[in-house]
């Protein structure tokens, strides 16, 4: 992992997930410690922000982040000048002195709420607010997902090679706090030696590693509920529903550092890369880094013509230098010229490639043409929520039709009741 | 590009907005074409080889009418796509592929102005024909000109006159024994042959009493040329029709591109092996009467699986592959899912071979992908995907 200096300043939104806005609760001109709260979660489905370095505060403002326009923030002048890698907490706990079990379900949920975080997923919600939907739901499955959700992604590689104690210590406390059957570790079975390394690390807990493939777009919940445990998910429910708890393996090491030292949700690590970034890898950002900072110093190898937050596949586009990094990053990609590839759409040649694809059995090419004709009513018979928004279709299509743009915009626009 | 160069930041509001993926695997409709292009120049190459020059002379007319007709009609509609020159190249290529090197100039003009303008300008372009151009234009002029392009004798140069021979005169095949064992020094440039398609639409000539096995195995030894002949090509036949390990080199080609799917090709050769094997072979008695025997694929004789060559010989024998591999996976005008391809494939494989052995049918291969075209639409009806979630679902445990 790579270090990323501190910023001479922040713009840290009070949203940072698909949910509703944090609650400002501190005053320009206030210094605040780094991990202190200034956004507090104040209607459910918010999160409490944090701030991410020691600093002052300088002003209250709007933001844009990469999924939302006129974010309210909170600038921040750090005056700490160490860089925002490992170094900042040096002072760490073992981990071997946490206990191996959380009973209660309820204190791991608000611990992870008071730290903001979220469950790293796309779309995003709290993480506290899950797992209490988990238990209210009887889950009795966890899926820890370490596959890439997006080919590009590179992070859990670097995670599962470095967080193993964590890892197992987290996965240990939701077993017993959701008095779990099984947890399952989804992996890539790709890279053979980490399986082994963490079939024979595991066991004796109650961790079962499975050893998938890691074909797009298997990282996403509703396919590994089906491959892992064969439960098909019914139309327009969600894991929890069929008693499934999908998580992300990031989830875990932040969760053991809410857990260890209530310290909070303020940075990520950050998959910077594409064929404009000069110096690619994983940093660690903080929330409320400018979007400009990021591209001084990662360094520019070709002048960059879309800046993506997020993976190729289910990113979204950043319109402006001024935007900010928020909890949702996960990569941020840097395309050129010539991989900016800006679709000519023709008319549909009827090859039949978007239905075919589809991990989710639609017809693309007909939800398009509701969307087209102007009558999503129609579009209730084509099942749209079974969308993965996975793109697939898009990306398949010879004739550049924006399908998963349609597939999507359907989704919004038509109501889930069959 | 130095190391130190400094790439400035984007200007603001030059970024580039616009929805997910940033990422497409196929770009545009045009390498499609590409594809089958060079899958169908594979095939053009054998005919090349086996026929010489005429080979191009008949690819050059077709290609250039195809061309021509596209081009005058999107000048007077003003209708421009960049793709529809790419594609309509294509159509005269593989109309090409489909025609015997031996027809007369008119033919190809005729064939290549109809595929094109009933094919693909009439229904308004890629994507919105429902019958493949190709296959329109090749059954015009097989009724149009049917003894052009179903001859008695197919022509096809000598051994030692391969590629620079000249496809003129020549003789006849059948009395020499097969291509192979025809004499390299011989001063004739051109042997005439009946391709296998031909004697295998045809009641087979027998006398009364004989068992199947011996009928077969009579066909077999005294009719057809050896086996091996059928693959090399070297039997005659149209230009892309004759040599098979052209044809399934390239339908390896588009079956790697993913432009063939597997279901369709394995639905057609199963259902072709089977309803060869069963269906009856009509026979005519040496008094003049018809009759018929069932069961051909399971004659044996003097201990020789025979029925099983006769089943072969089908598989090899004119139209067959090359509608299956190269003109049946075009994306418009086949079925949209895969299992929508195993149904259009198997189609295909019962309806060129009861055309072929009950009617007799020259050219029966081109009429199934006709029928099969037009079928799509209660395939693609019949054969939707189940939409994940929506029924069967596992209990909870
Ligand atoms: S994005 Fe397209 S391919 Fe992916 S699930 Fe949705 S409709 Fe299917
Ligand atoms: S992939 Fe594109 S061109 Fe092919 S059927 Fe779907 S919408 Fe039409």
């Amino acid at each position: 992992m790579l270090d990323f200096p501190s910023p001479a300043v922040l713009w840290v939104p009070m949203i940072q997930h698909d949910g509703p806005a944090g609650c400002m609760v501190v005053d320009v001109g206030r210094e605040v410690e780094r991990g202190e709260l200034i956004g507090e979660a104040a209607e459910a489905g918010s999160l409490n922000v944090h701030a991410p370095l020691t600093g002052r505060i300088a002003g209250i403002g709007h933001v844009d982040t990469a999924r939302a326009f006129d974010v309210p923030a909170i600038q921040l002048e750090p005056t700490e000048s160490k860089g925002v890698d490992e170094g900042a907490r040096e002072t760490r706990v073992s981990s071997s002195t946490l206990p191996d079990e959380l009973k209660d379900i309820e204190l791991l949920a608000d611990l992870a709420d008071g730290a903001g975080l979220t469950d790293f997923g796309l779309p995003t919600v709290g993480l506290g607010d899950k797992l209490r939907r988990a238990a209210s739901k009887g889950v009795r499955d966890i899926i820890i997902n370490t596959i890439p959700a997006e080919p590009t992604l590179l992070v859990t590689k670097l995670l599962l090679a470095k967080y193993l104690d964590d890892i197992i210590k987290a996965t240990q406390w939701l077993y017993s706090a959701l008095d779990a059957r099984r947890v399952w570790l989804a992996m890539d079975r790709s890279d053979a030696r980490q399986v082994t390394g963490y079939r024979s690390a595991t066991s004796g807990t109650p961790i079962r590693v499975v050893g998938l493939s890691n074909k797009y777009p298997q990282g996403s919940p509703t396919l590994l509920t089906k491959v892992v445990l064969g439960r098909e998910i019914p139309y327009g429910q969600s894991p929890i529903d069929v008693g499934v708890l999908v998580l992300e393996l990031e989830v875990l090491p932040a969760l053991v550092s809410a857990v260890r030292r209530n310290e909070p949700m303020v940075d990520r690590i950050v998959t910077v890369g594409g064929p404009a970034a000069k110096r690619p890898g994983n940093y660690r950002i903080c929330v409320g880094t400018r979007y400009a900072d990021i591209l001084g110093y990662v360094g520019l190898s070709h002048s960059v013509v879309r800046i993506i937050d997020g993976g190729l596949m289910k990113g979204a586009s950043v319109k402006s230098l001024d935007a900010v990094v928020t909890k949702q990053t996960s990569s941020i990609m840097l395309l050129d010229q010539d991989t900016d590839r800006i679709p000519n759409p023709g008319p549909c040649i009827h090859c039949g490639w978007c239905q075919e694809d589809c991990p989710a059995g639609l017809d693309p090419m007909a939800l398009l043409d509701v969307v087209e004709r102007g009558c999503p009513s129609e579009a209730k018979s084509l099942f749209p929520h079974a969308c993965i928004e996975c793109g697939l279709c898009s990306y398949v299509c010879p004739a550049e039709l924006p399908l998963t743009e349609a597939v999507v915009e359907i989704k919004q626009k038509v109501s889930l009741d069959v | 590009m130095s190391d130190n160069q400094v790439i400035p930041l984007p200007e603001p509001g030059s970024l580039r907005s616009g929805a997910s993926p940033y990422w497409r695997g196929v770009p545009g409709v045009v390498p499609i074409a590409a594809t089958f292009l060079l899958a169908a120049s594979i095939v053009i190459i054998s005919g090349l080889i086996l026929f010489g020059w005429n080979t191009l002379r008949v690819l050059a007319i077709s290609v250039a009418v195809a061309l021509l007709v596209e081009s005058t009609f999107s000048l007077l509609t003003r209708r421009t796509r960049s793709w529809s020159e790419a594609y309509a190249l294509l159509v005269g290529v593989l109309f090409a592929c489909t025609l015997p090197p031996t027809v007369n100039w008119h033919v190809p003009v005729v064939g290549a102005a109809f595929a094109i303008m009933l094919g693909q300008v009439l229904p308004g372009g890629v994507g919105n024909y429902i019958w493949h151009p190709v296959v329109l234009g090749r059954i015009a002029v097989q009724i149009l000109f049917h003894d052009q392009v179903t001859p008695k004798w197919s022509s096809v140069l000598a051994p030692g006159h391969l590629l620079w021979g000249n496809l003129d005169g020549g003789q006849e095949l059948s009395t020499l024994g097969s291509w192979g064992s025809y004499p390299v020094s011989q001063d004739v440039q051109t042997l005439l042959s009946v391709p296998p398609a031909e004697h295998l639409r045809l009641p087979i000539i027998t006398e009364s009493g004989v068992s199947n096995g011996e009928m077969i195995a009579g066909l077999v030894r005294d009719i057809l040329p050896p086996w091996p002949d059928t693959l090399f090509g070297v039997v005659g036949g149209g230009i892309g029709e004759a040599c098979v390990i052209a044809v399934i080199v390239a339908g390896l080609l588009l079956l790697w591109r993913g432009f063939l799917r597997w279901p369709m090709v394995v639905a057609a050769i199963v259902s072709a092996v089977v309803l060869t094997a069963m269906l009856p072979v009509r026979i005519l008695l040496a008094d003049g009467t018809m009759a018929t025997r069932w069961f051909p694929g399971l004659a044996g004789w003097e201990g020789l699986p025979v029925g099983l060559v006769y089943v072969c010989y089908h598989l090899t024998a004119g139209e067959f592959l090359l509608v299956l591999l190269l003109l049946a996976p075009d994306p418009s005008s086949s079925p949209l899912t895969s299992r929508g391809h195993a149904w259009f494939g198997f189609i295909i494989g019962v309806v060129t071979i009861m055309l072929r052995v009950l009617m007799g049918m020259p050219a029966s291969g081109y009429w199934a992908l006709i029928i099969a075209n037009t079928m799509v639409g209660v395939i693609n009806r019949t054969t939707k995907r189940r939409i994940f979630g929506t029924w069967r679902v596992k209990p909870v445990y």
